[in-house]
């Protein structure tokens, strides 16, 4: 199943999606009615100033908002092509993680979203994600990751904001999605359907694009 | 709720701090930690979204559970009282104000910032204004000090001139709407004062620009201090005016001051609606009859003036600003906060409420047509898992949800107890692990994560506030009364009684045998149909009374006066349903009629609740036997079974159902002539000093005519009842509160009462044998044909 997902990672796949699939699939039989306003509920997570709310609002509201910290949790609902999803948006700070758990119950795709500058925490993202699909509740949720930050220049930390972090990592350009895929130990995951798509949060590039692989996947899989 | 002066009003400060990297943190706790988890702490003050917000309030209680437990007051706090107190587990509230400031200076562009008291005292929101300026200080210099010295001030406030009512005197004057009950308990507090607290004002212009934070309390701040400026002004004028001059000043009636002590001034206040010459002199007379009461103050200061005295006004100092601060006089421990029970209600009957889900034998027991109202006074009442979850309305809204229905069926407050204790009006995913989840006995709790109310697994009842729906859960377990210990009533299981009522309502032992049978079959079909069709009417009608009393803009006073009422026949209709399955009760008085025995002569009164027939009685009782079950079975029943034996023993009026025999004079029909003599009797015995006469007047209440029934007894055609009446006014005439009563008789009455007082006095002085005295009734008595 990841087999020919995993096809798609690294190079960048703006474009080289498949077009629309709702047509194709509505068009065909009974099941059609079922297709025509599907919802999907999403759970957005991520460490601390990943960018989940820029992505929520970027998304709901297709502007560049500028975000403070989320306190608890945001949620809506986002439209896309006939498709319902209903995003929930948890806080990433390290204490409320433990938090997480309680949204699990009855997620159908996991939008983890990472940092793609912040190198020193990526190890952080990793065990994270882990721990987050090890619980029962997510046993066949879908795995979205967003590489996010693809704008800015990579080795910028949140614990030196605007400084170039020193010695190991000279200023070089944010991770790319093979190097995220490869961090977070993707590969290793066998019975799980998941894809990593770049965005940039403040422009919007690549939001949609996930949204659309979402659509698309969760319709194959088997029903529950 | 006695004012314990010993202990601090605010016993802890928590600030905490919404830390971008690690999430909620506690930074400081005075005067010392809590011993409570912290991160519980910081959670629990900043509440869900608040980032979309600027500003919010939360409740949410410490001493719940175990973990929530509050250690000792603290060693380095000089005020703390001994050991003893220490072992206290009252509940403590907590009020918490939690702001997010935006901030381009600092990283990701904003500040949250939260400040919380835990204080023992229910009326918490008094400390509102104080803590918006101090969170507002806080902001600008966050350091301990900052926190030491808002709760120094808080704690600097005096109330130790708060009237303390005794619980009748508060019921009393909860219901009364006069601005001036128990003035006296004020005027003598007050007058001691007013030298002291004139300066406070002077501060008065330099509020506004002291803050610009909250404006809004500012303002109101500010408008309320200036106007209790130009009162205080007044009364100083007027003070310095009349002098020691109190005849002078007592007859001016131009400012709307009322006689509390004078006696010339009440008796012309009396005669203000009778413009009768005749009956003036009459009560001239009259008033040496009357002893002067015993706490008369002096008038000048009796004059001093209270605007409302259901508040005890006052003003706190902080930041040279002076905030006035109004403290509710006569609410109980179970009135929590400043919520609106009306507006609870009214957005609980607006039609958009649907209730969905399974029907519940002690959640529905009207069946389908179970008002949302009664929904959710029987999933509290019966202790299950109530929830009110928004995301749209701020925390303060779902938490004015909790505290209005803990109000709610507590009867205003006034009656049951043990709701507070389990209730949670902010809690969020954190919290709810650490005190909901454990909760055994049901609790009450209120949420801004919609996370809650997609997932029944977290409560019984949900109220979404947005989606304005209450659902309730597929698989409440459904107990069973245990047939055993309570079988079919005796009366319900007389056949011949039920079959006399045949068909058309298959008779209550049908009910009452698919309640018996529930355990067997809860989810059959067959007993579903049954309790659907269900209605109970009194319900139904105490909804619609309810409705048209918020229709008609009864106040808040009078709406929680309303549940006062509901609860207290709920619990009538208990100890009805216990002696009928028990044969004893522990949580009201048994059910008996006036009975007069022919042979020996000899009467009792009666008690307990009195239905129209017994017929309807006993549907009643069918009808609400699961939810009386279920309310037997939780805390709140121990409590009540506790009060209700230390009312018994304590009250002023011993060995008798007052409120049976107000309602038979108010509304029994035909009631024979024995027993308005004798109920007058035992009252006129019973009531003779202060307590006994505010504990008679909370039967009375003036939404019900006041003292009307007692009154009518003024036009009884026997003699001796009229006189026993004369009697019984007389003693209630001798106390302010009482004389307020009766000036709000209407002149009718009121021209009687002092007519006949006054023949009975003159009677006394030509020495009658004893006018007291079974006469013999008579129609043509000058008095009854009204004559004068």
């Amino acid at each position: 199943m990841g087999a020919n997902l995993s096809k798609a990672l690294g190079s960048c796949p703006l474009r080289e999606l498949p077009p629309v699939v709702a047509s194709a699939n509505t068009a065909s039989g009974p099941p059609g009615k079922l297709f025509q306003s599907r919802e999907m509920r999403l759970l957005m997570l991520g460490l601390d100033a990943a960018g989940k709310t820029t992505i929520l609002y970027k998304l709901k509201l297709d502007q560049s908002v500028t975000t403070i910290p989320t306190v608890g949790f945001n949620v809506e609902t986002v439209t896309y092509k006939n498709v319902k999803f209903n995003v929930w948006d948890v806080g990433g700070q390290d204490k409320i993680r433990p938090l997480w758990r309680h949204y699990f119950t009855g997620t159908q795709g996991l939008v983890y979203v990472v940092d793609s500058c912040d190198r020193e925490r990526i190890d952080e993202a990793r065990q994270e994600l882990h721990r987050i699909l090890s619980d029962r509740e997510m046993a066949t949720c879908l795995l979205l990751v967003f590489a996010n930050k693809q704008d800015l220049p990579g080795g910028l930390s949140k614990h030196h904001p605007y400084a170039i972090t020193e010695l190991t990592s000279t200023p070089h350009l944010a991770m790319s999605p093979a190097e995220v895929t490869e961090k977070l130990g993707l590969h290793r995951m066998r019975d799980r359907l998941w894809y990593v798509h770049p965005s940039c949060a403040t422009t919007g590039e690549g939001l949609f694009e996930g949204l659309q692989w979402l659509s698309n996947t969760v319709r194959r899989q088997p029903q529950k | 709720m006695s004012l314990n002066h010993s202990r601090p009003h605010v016993a802890y400060v928590l600030v905490a701090d919404f830390d971008i990297d690690t999430g909620s943190v506690l930074s400081h706790q005075y005067p010392c930690p809590t011993g409570t988890d912290e991160q519980t702490l910081a959670e629990s003050m900043l509440p869900d979204g608040v980032h979309l917000t600027s500003e919010a309030w939360t409740v949410f209680f410490l001493n719940q559970t175990p973990d929530s437990q509050v250690v000792s007051y603290g060693e380095d706090e000089q005020s703390s009282g001994s050991p003893t107190r220490e072992k206290r587990k009252d509940i403590l509230h907590v009020l918490n104000l939690v702001r997010n400031k935006a901030d381009q200076g600092v990283r990701r562009g904003a500040v949250v910032k939260a400040i919380a008291i835990c204080t023992h005292l229910p009326y918490f929101q008094i400390f509102k204004p104080i803590m918006l300026i101090a969170l507002d200080e806080y902001y600008k210099n966050p350091t301990e000090a900052c926190v030491k010295e808002f709760y120094d001030t808080l704690n600097a406030l005096d109330l130790s001139m708060v009237p303390q009512l005794t619980r009748h005197e508060r019921l009393v004057m909860r219901l009364s709407d006069r601005t001036d009950i128990f003035s006296e308990k004020f005027s003598r507090r007050r007058s001691r004062e007013i030298p002291g607290d004139l300066h406070v004002f002077d501060a008065g212009p330099e509020l506004s620009t002291a803050l610009n934070g909250s404006k809004e309390v500012v303002n109101q701040a500010l408008s309320r201090s200036q106007s209790a400026a130009s009162l205080k002004n007044h009364r100083r004028t007027t003070s310095t005016a009349s002098g020691e001059q109190p005849s002078e000043a007592s007859h001016d009636s131009s400012n709307g001051v009322i006689w509390t002590g004078d006696d010339s001034s009440r008796a012309s206040n009396a005669l203000s609606g009778l413009q009768s010459n005749g009956s003036f002199d009459a009560l001239k007379s009259r008033e040496d009859l009357l002893p002067v009461p015993s706490d008369s103050s002096h008038p000048a200061k009796s004059r001093i003036q209270q605007r409302d005295t259901h508040f005890y006004e006052t003003t706190i100092k902080y930041a040279n600003i002076p905030l006035p601060i109004k403290i509710p006089v006569s609410t109980f421990p179970e009135e929590v906060g400043d919520f609106s029970l009306t507006a609870f209600i009214k957005y609980l009957s607006s039609n958009s409420v649907t209730v969905q889900g399974p029907l519940h034998p002690q959640i529905h027991t009207s069946g389908r047509q179970t008002h949302p109202i009664i929904v959710i006074f029987n999933a509290i009442i019966t202790q299950k898992r109530v929830m009110f979850v928004s995301k749209q309305k701020s925390a303060a809204d779902v938490s004015n949800c909790v505290l209005a229905s803990c109000a709610m069926v507590s009867g205003g407050g006034c009656y049951l107890r043990g709701f507070v204790e389990r209730a949670y009006p902010y809690i969020n995913l954190a919290t709810y692990e650490k005190t909901c989840e454990k909760a055994t006995n049901g609790f009450i709790a209120g949420s801004l994560n919609p996370l809650f109310a997609q997932k029944d697994s977290y409560w019984d009842v949900c109220c979404d506030l947005d989606l304005n729906v209450i659902k309730v859960r597929s698989d409440i377990p459904i107990p069973a009364p245990a047939p055993s210990l309570f079988p079919i009533p005796p009366t319900l299981s007389n056949p011949g009684k039920v079959i006399a009522q045949a068909e058309g309502i298959r008779s209550t032992q049908d009910e009452f045998g698919a309640m018996g049978s529930t355990n067997q079959l809860p989810q059959s079909q067959a007993n579903k149909i049954d309790y659907a069709g269900r209605q109970d009417a009194y319900d139904a009608m105490f909804i619609e009374e309810l409705l048209g009393a918020i229709a008609n803009h009864v106040g808040e006073s009078g709406i929680r006066a309303r549940f006062a009422e509901y609860v207290y026949r709920f619990l009538q209709l208990a100890s009805r349903y216990e002696e009928d399955t028990l044969r004893l009760t522990y949580v009201g008085y048994p059910c008996a009629q006036y009975t007069f025995n022919n042979r020996t002569g000899q009467s009792t009164l009666g008690s307990g609740i009195r239905f129209a027939d017994e017929f309807t009685g006993l549907r009643e009782l069918s009808l609400n036997a699961a939810r009386i079950e279920g309310w037997r079975k939780s805390p709140s029943y121990e409590y009540w079974v506790q009060d209700f034996q230390k009312e018994q023993e304590n009250n002023p009026i011993q060995g008798f159902d007052l409120e049976h025999q107000v309602v038979r004079l108010r509304n029994g029909k035909n009631v024979p002539e024995g027993e308005v003599a004798l109920i007058l009797e035992t009252m006129c015995k019973s009531i003779k000093n202060y307590d006994q006469v505010v504990e008679m007047l909370v039967h009375c209440p003036p939404q019900q005519g006041g003292l009307q029934p007692i009154a009518m007894c003024l036009f009884h055609q026997q003699e001796s009842i009229r006189n026993m009446a004369v009697d019984l006014l007389n003693v209630i005439r001798d106390y302010p509160v009482g004389f307020q009563f009766l000036q709000s008789l209407n002149q009718f009455f009121r021209y009687s009462y002092i007519r006949q007082a006054n023949e009975q006095q003159q009677s006394w002085r030509e020495p009658l044998p004893n006018s007291n005295s079974q006469k013999t009734p008579s129609n043509h008595s000058q008095v009854s044909l009204g004559a004068a």
